[in-house]
């Protein structure tokens, strides 16, 4: 995929900026390494568009244009026998754009299209979704709809399992998907969430997800208390054209967010996940397991405080630590610049 | 073979308690909704309860790594957004 270069992204800022619509440029940089030998470093640009009416005009569109380019180098390519046989090297790079555009009817109703596009020259993947939801019970229940679809497309690359059986992903392997999530504001300070999806995969079983969360805001505190609980299960009859056995998974996640001084808030929050497959070749039973904590922070600057500039940024950062039962250690930390025009 | 049929049953026992929990967490929610009014809405509106303040505070770049290590990472394909108040303007 072609770079956009920095005068191409001076140029659409220059462009969104003088377009009547709100508008917002991101930009975001990362980098992550981890005790197999692998580091990676981001590079990502967010443009928003929106048109949302004011009160007096209940209809209003939003575009977004999202462009990541993340570069790879593993030190020790004897350790990953995947990128070795498939890459040949110890460097390569996935570059992904994301458009989306989504409508609002009337400020209660609101359809939704994305389309994304991702590649590392070998491995590629496309993603087409459509989705709409619905206020309800004067907005406090939203009811939404999503559907997705995704063609992968990938080199073929075979394994010997243990019963001498090869295995290994089709080169090109397709997923539709759908989701129902109900929003509920069950009091002036809470937020729960209900959602539930079904995933078909070609070349494996079905996948059912079951997510609960709640959002609790403490005003004396002026923070809020976000618990989710996360439930997948992929399990049924599972052929050689699959690397792995049946799996399900609990994913819990805490966090804690706390308003700062003014325009400031940040973020802490506590992952665990757990997993359990049983293998294909003799049903052997393994699991999985993972720790993350995670910090984040955002500021805004308002106009003034921007002299010449004379725009009003908000900065962020955030920083995870990253833990498994199988010894893998991993850190990352990420910034991002975001514009308002 | 007897194993997997037996891990194919619990799960599905598994699936049906799940779904019966979600349905009547969702039936029993509803049964207790009360309708909020725009100007209660002011703490649902705060940066640390909306979905985009929440993304912007999140560690992103780790939880598309994790995806090299968990299967399951994602659970689901994408959710949707927005605002808790969507007539309040602004």
């Amino acid at each position: 995929m072609r770079r956009i270069t920095p005068a191409a992204w001076a140029g659409l800022a220059f462009i969104v900026s003088q377009a009547s619509w709100a508008s917002t440029i991101t930009q975001t940089v990362g980098a992550y390494s981890d005790n197999q030998g692998l580091t990676r470093h981001r590079v990502g640009y967010d443009v928003i568009l929106d048109g949302g009416g004011g009160v007096a005009n209940l209809t209003g569109s939003s575009y977004e244009l999202a462009v990541t380019h993340d570069a790879y180098q593993r030190s020790d390519l004897t350790t990953d026998e995947y990128d070795r046989e498939i890459y040949g090297s110890g460097y390569k790079t996935n570059d992904a754009v994301t458009a989306s555009a989504s409508q609002t009817w009337d400020r209660l109703t609101e359809t939704r299209v994305l389309a994304a596009y991702a590649t590392d020259q070998k491995v590629s993947s496309r993603t087409f979704s459509v989705g709409a939801s619905q206020w309800q019970r004067s907005e406090t229940v939203r009811l939404s709809v999503d559907v997705s679809r995704t063609l992968l497309e990938q080199p073929l690359y075979q394994i010997l399992d243990y019963d001498s059986k090869e295995v290994g992903n089709p080169p090109i392997a397709s997923s539709t998907g759908a989701t129902v999530q109900l929003r509920h504001l069950a009091t002036p300070t809470t937020i729960v969430d209900y959602s539930a999806s079904h995933i078909v995969t070609a070349n494996r079983p079905d996948t059912n997800t079951g997510t609960l969360a709640v959002r609790q805001f403490v005003p004396q505190l002026s923070a809020a208390f976000h618990a989710t609980l996360t439930r997948a299960v992929n399990r049924g009859f599972i052929t050689t054209e699959t690397n792995y056995g049946q799996v399900d998974a609990w994913i819990v996640e805490t966090a804690y967010l706390q308003n700062l001084w003014k325009g400031a808030r940040s973020r802490l929050a506590y992952r665990y996940y757990k997993e359990d497959e049983t293998t294909r070749a003799y049903g052997d039973e393994t699991v999985f397991g993972s720790d993350t904590m995670s910090v984040g922070m955002a500021q805004d600057i308002p106009r003034r405080a921007t002299g010449s500039l004379g725009i009003p940024l908000t900065i962020e950062a955030a920083a995870a630590r990253y833990l498994t039962n199988v010894a893998v250690a991993a850190n990352s930390f990420e910034a991002s610049v975001t514009a308002k025009f | 073979m007897g194993g997997s049929r037996a891990v194919a049953g619990g799960q599905k026992q598994g699936e049906e308690r799940m779904r019966i929990a979600i349905l009547l967490l969702t039936v029993l929610t509803l049964a207790g909704c009360e309708t909020l009014k725009p100007y209660e809405k002011e703490y649902l509106l705060s940066p640390v309860m909306d979905d985009d303040g929440i993304t912007k505070l999140s560690a992103n770049l780790m939880s598309s790594a994790s995806g090299n290590f968990e299967k399951l990472a994602a659970g689901a394909p994408g959710g949707v957004g927005g605002s808790s108040c969507p007539t309040c303007g602004g």
